[in-house]
């Protein structure tokens, strides 16, 4: 796709910065919005260049196809800043080329990769104090497309929006987190669009997370719709399993998302020595290695929780208990994903983006 | 319960330049809609209003986690001109069990159909009377709570609007019998009318225009051999003088005009057995000759004749006729526009003076 644009582009300032409303040391996630966003439209056939605008209100029609068909996908990342007030990006590239995977699949036109690109380094400099330094905190960026076309009928919408908004963010999940293998409900099958951060998809999960929280869980684990033998990710994480030297994690495909900290992850390990296992883990395995005490660590790996080490899981109306190792992957691999996102390490893989 | 739902009125009704021999399809809107708000638990402020645009919040939750579910129905008049709804209070019911698989929270049943009478009560003059036209209403719920994180919203807006709609010219139609897509697997949320499931499923339909098809039917997600449904219809198939329809399994839509039209043929003397359906035995009964016709059952167009279904390499003929798919159709609208006795009791009437 084109590449043509570059920092210039029109940018609206607000009249007055609300910043100063914000406490940046209780930040929770992802309610607090800077001061600008970023705008694009496609209409005619063509995506229009984008603008930066004071971040604001829309005002759709009740027939916009968005509210009726679902039709929206949607991309998450972190902006960091480091103590020379430099900002950085990470892997930025895989989110571009992410959104348009989902665009493909949901029937929405694919977005130029410099729109995408330039647009968000430009927008991070306008909102750059917006970047929270504190420890675990950070800028969650989170463009997005739906279908702002109208009609009643559930084919290709004339009119697409794309968006990118900021959110300074403090950490994902407070405390231990615990999960529900899931035996009954499912996220996505072959030939449907888990692949896809296809907007349908978060909200299928609402309800049967809501059934685990009840049960004092606070997450889902997924495992294949057919018969619910495999383990496939969680909500907004993909998840790793240490058996005992050895971290599995699925294979990514129609069903689970191509996660970038899953795949950044698998890389550091690698580099680290831990033998990286990429194949199907059934949950049956799982349970056995919780029995037989083979089980080290399961943890998640998302943008959003970076890697959250599990605590627990339910299965079948029984507990299990993950031991309390001293020095888990998790943290390891942890510490090693931070400190290259926030510029406090080499970046030998060259993932790292100043902007 | 007597609700009390205030009416603000359009200074000026856009009535006048509709063409009611030449309506556009699905484009028009009448003057009014009816808007309800959930906050803090309950919901609040029925009303009918001109229909305005909607200040939307960019990190409305609908728009990123396609948190959204909707009904469709239709408004006819009699010969009096008296407006009817047609078994609105199944459309709140499957409205209510689509928020529960959704995480969303129940609008009252009674509510809805008085909101939906109040309207069109108001929008009288927009039923179009000619027979096979009807005042399409669109109600729709979605999250309009700005939170970026994953989670069921906590405020909500659920609207009616409606749009006139002229007859649907009764093409007969050809069938593309999908392998390789699917719309929803068990534990899904292929019973729900949520929007994601619209939008997954434009891409599939898309290509199968593109291979000269006018819709997809689609098969189960496990194994891609039982019949589920086809676009926005349910399907009956006529073999050896016997209807057959697959059996709800959890994944297909259990549509108003599936139930109302298997009561039509119950009532007309045939034997409706609803039970799982392979496509396999389509083909088989197409080759020996006892596939007498197949229709789609559906709001938007009532019944659709399937002239013939493409799966894989092979195509299979369905029939040239379908009489009687014609005569249900017959029947439908006659009981829709008071032309034959609604035994069923399915008609709900509108009070002029509502308005
Ligand atoms: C379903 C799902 N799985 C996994 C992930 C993790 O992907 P990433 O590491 O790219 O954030 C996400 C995204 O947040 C997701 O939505
Ligand atoms: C997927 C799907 N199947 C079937 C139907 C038919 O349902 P109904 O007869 O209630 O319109 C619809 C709704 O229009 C639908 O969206």
């Amino acid at each position: 796709m084109s590449d043509q644009l570059n920092y210039n582009m029109e940018v609206i300032k607000v009249e007055k910065s609300r910043i100063n409303d914000v406490d940046f040391n209780n930040l929770s996630f992802g309610k607090i919005f800077s001061d600008h966003m970023l705008i694009c439209t496609y209409k005619n056939g063509a995506w229009n260049a984008p603008k930066i605008v004071p971040y604001q209100s829309l005002t759709l029609d009740p027939s916009t196809k968005i509210f009726h068909y679902g039709q929206a996908i949607f991309e998450g990342l972190k902006a960091y800043k480091d103590s020379n007030n430099d900002v950085f990006l990470f892997r930025p590239d895989e989110n571009c080329k992410r959104l348009n995977i989902s665009a493909k699949r949901m029937a929405i036109p694919e977005l130029p990769e410099a729109y995408f690109m330039d647009g968000l380094k430009a927008l991070l400099q306008v909102d750059k104090d917006w970047i929270p330094t504190q420890d675990g905190s950070s800028l969650y960026v989170r463009p997005f497309i739906f279908a702002s076309g109208r009609g009643f009928h559930a084919s290709p919408s004339d009119e697409y929006t794309f968006i990118i908004a900021t959110a300074p963010s403090g950490p994902y999940f407070s405390g231990k987190v615990t999960v529900l293998i899931e035996e009954h409900y499912s996220r996505s099958a072959n030939g449907g669009v888990g692949y896809a951060k296809a907007a349908g998809n978060y909200a299928g999960q609402f309800y049967p997370t809501q059934l685990a929280v009840e049960k004092g869980y606070n997450q889902v684990i997924w495992t294949d719709d057919n018969t619910h033998e495999y383990i496939e990710e969680a909500g907004a994480m993909n998840i790793f399993i240490r058996i005992n030297d050895t971290l599995i994690t699925s294979p990514t495909s129609d069903r689970i998302l191509d996660g970038v900290t899953r795949k950044s992850i698998i890389d550091i390990a690698k580099s680290e020595g831990i033998p990286v296992d990429v194949r199907k883990i059934t949950v049956s395995e799982v349970i056995e290695a919780a029995n037989n005490g083979t089980l080290k660590e399961i943890f998640g790996a998302g943008t959003a929780a970076v890697v959250s080490p599990i605590s627990g899981f339910g299965f079948k109306n029984k507990d299990y208990i993950l031991p309390e190792l001293e020095n888990p992957y998790a943290n390891k691999l942890k510490k090693r994903i931070t400190d290259i996102q926030t510029n406090k390490a080499e970046d030998a893989f060259g993932w790292r983006v100043k902007v | 319960m007597k609700h009390n739902i205030p009416i603000k009125r359009v200074e000026k009704s856009k009535v006048e330049e509709l063409d009611f021999n030449n309506i556009p399809l699905g484009r028009t809107f009448t003057d009014h809609m009816f808007i309800c708000d959930y906050e803090n638990g309950q919901w609040n402020n029925p009303r009918v209003e001109p229909l305005h645009l909607i200040p939307t919040h960019p990190a409305a939750m609908a728009l990123h986690y396609g948190q959204a579910i909707f009904e469709g129905m239709k408004a006819t008049v009699d010969s009096e001109g008296i407006p009817m709804l047609f078994r609105p209070q199944k459309n709140a019911k499957r409205l209510n069990l689509s928020a529960d698989r959704m995480g969303m929270p129940h609008f009252p049943e009674d509510l809805f159909v008085e909101g939906l009478k109040q309207l069109v009560a108001v929008e009288q003059s927009w039923i179009p009377p000619q027979e096979g036209s009807a005042l399409y209403l669109r109600p729709f719920m979605y999250a309009d709570e700005p939170f970026i994180g994953m989670r069921a919203a906590t405020s909500f807006k659920f609207i009616i609007i409606a749009s006139p709609s002229g007859p649907f010219f009764t093409k007969r139609i050809k069938l593309y019998a999908e392998t390789k897509y699917i719309r929803a697997a068990e534990g899904g949320t292929g019973e729900a009318k949520a929007a994601g499931n619209y939008a997954a499923a434009i891409r599939p339909t898309e290509l199968a225009k593109a291979k000269g098809y006018d819709q997809v039917l689609w098969l189960d997600a496990a194994e891609h051999k039982y019949i589920q449904e086809v676009g926005t219809m349910n399907i009956f198939f006529k073999i050896d003088g016997k209807f057959i329809t697959p059996k709800r399994d959890g994944a297909i839509l259990d549509g108003i005009t599936r139930m109302s039209v298997i009561d039509l043929l119950r009532d007309k003397g045939y034997e409706v057995i609803e039970r799982p359906i392979t496509i396999d035995e389509i083909s088989e009964a197409s080759k020996k000759g006892t596939l007498e016709e197949s229709f789609g059952t559906g709001t938007a167009v009532g019944i659709a004749y399937i002239q013939e279904i493409g799966f894989g390499d092979e195509t299979i003929h369905v029939s040239d006729e379908s009489p009687v798919g014609l005569d249900v159709n017959e029947t439908l609208n006659g009981i829709k526009t008071g032309k034959i006795k609604d035994t069923f009791n399915w008609m709900v009437k509108i009070e002029k003076e509502l308005a």
